[in-house]
């Protein structure tokens, strides 16, 4: 739930937080969703590092509005 | 620590508990208004493929050509910045707000399949730059005035004052030594506009999605980095028909002719996969509770379906928010990996 938009939204903090409040689960829940936003934003910043490096800034231009 | 020795800065910690009520307010009127409008006109959620009623197909067809004539009309540029990206902007135009909101509420109301964040960082950052430009061109006043009016709609929205103010702080451009500063009439607006929500709605975001009971342990990190790699992948599949899509809008060529085809577009994936319509908030509370009901093959159908509406929502002219598309999406991908069968656990949920 908070890993799908975690992934373009530089914001983990909230997005962890809004996850947990939504489904109601107490603060031990907090490590593995942090995690998997953390993660996600991770995995595609790297995947849009590569792509600059491949295609140049332009590729940038065309990634998905947050 | 605290600028209090700036004239804008007191006169903003006396303004951001108003900012915050008018924010919420505007906040409220929007999500009232359109809520009532869809409900009124696409009715309760229905789970069944092919469950929609086909009249839908013209309502958002007219919908993206309607949205179309208003963007010729107030001249709205081709693009249009999101909400997260206008927060990271930390810039709102308050002349032409009115236009985007309006073309936001059309949208809403004719089911493309986006969400509220827009509008409402839109209205609240617009009544923030207004009230800065009334008297202060200082570009610290101007930013934290526009945030507060931000924080204000979002703390509403989000029905939490800390989650509205997170939102815009981890966002906005603001610099490390003035974050504290910036924090503290975010937080109060927030907390006015939350407070306003809960007084009039009388309820809030917690506990909306009712999953079962929940045991933490170690390994469940790794599964937190294996669905966290998926939710990239999904993004990144998001991106590629996004393209695509937009690579067809520019085959289509007329405007007109592309908001027309990208509404049918919409209406038709949202009457086959009713699950599909617009902002996914009350779509998603629908797909955890029913999700041993559905089939696991439907869930991915509504999944990618929900993703090539919204890449055809973004690129035919409709106006709206990204965050709460998103949710439903990752949302319904968590429900997809816990689905394989109804009788056998999710693997983090604890085994007794």
């Amino acid at each position: 739930m908070g890993s799908v938009p975690g992934a373009v939204i530089s914001a983990p903090i909230s997005l962890t937080f809004l996850a947990i409040i939504t489904v109601g689960l107490g603060p031990r829940t907090t490590a593995p969703i942090a995690v998997a936003v953390i993660t996600s934003h991770l995995v595609t910043a790297a995947a849009r590092w590569l792509v600059q490096q491949h295609r140049g800034p332009a590729a940038l231009q065309q990634s998905p509005p947050g | 620590m605290l600028p209090l020795d700036q004239a804008w800065y007191r006169r903003l910690i006396g303004l951001a508990a108003l900012l915050g009520l008018v924010a919420g307010l505007l906040g409220m009127l929007y999500l009232a208004g359109t809520g009532a409008a869809t409900d009124l006109v696409f009715g309760d959620p229905r789970i069944s493929a092919w469950s929609g009623d086909w009249w839908w197909i013209p309502l958002t067809a007219i919908g993206g050509v309607a949205v179309t004539a208003l963007r010729r009309r107030w001249r709205v540029p081709a693009r249009v910045p999101s909400g997260v990206e206008t927060i990271e902007s930390g810039r709102v135009d308050h002349a032409t707000a009115p236009s985007w909101l309006a073309i936001a509420a059309v949208s809403a109301v004719t089911s493309a399949s986006l969400g509220p964040s827009f509008s409402l960082v839109i209205a609240g950052g617009a009544l923030g730059s207004w009230l800065a430009a009334r008297r202060w061109i200082d570009d610290e006043a101007r930013l934290d005035y526009t945030l507060t009016g931000m924080a204000g709609g979002l703390g509403g929205a989000f029905t939490s004052p800390i989650l509205g103010m997170f939102m815009v702080t981890e966002l906005a451009p603001i610099p490390r030594q003035r974050y504290l500063a910036a924090l503290i009439p975010q937080l109060i607006a927030a907390t006015i506009g939350f407070g306003l929500y809960y007084a009039i709605a009388g309820r809030t975001f917690l506990g909306i999605y009712g999953l079962p009971p929940y045991e933490f342990s170690l390994w469940h990190i790794g599964v937190a980095v294996i669905l966290g790699s998926v939710a990239s992948l999904i993004m990144g599949v998001f991106a590629l028909i996004l393209l695509a899509v937009r690579f067809v809008a520019v085959l289509v060529g007329s405007d007109y002719a592309w908001g027309l085809t990208g509404g049918a577009i919409v209406g038709l994936i949202a009457a086959v996969l009713p699950l599909t319509l617009g902002a996914g908030s009350v779509q998603l509370d629908t797909v955890i509770d029913e999700s041993t009901e559905i089939s696991v093959w439907l869930l991915v159908a509504v999944l990618l379906g929900k993703i090539l509406a919204m890449a055809v929502s973004l690129s035919s002219g409709f106006i709206g928010g990204n965050v709460f598309p998103m949710i439903f999406v990752g949302g319904t991908a968590g429900t997809v990996v816990t689905s394989p069968s109804p009788t056998c656990p999710p693997p983090w949920q604890s085994r007794r």
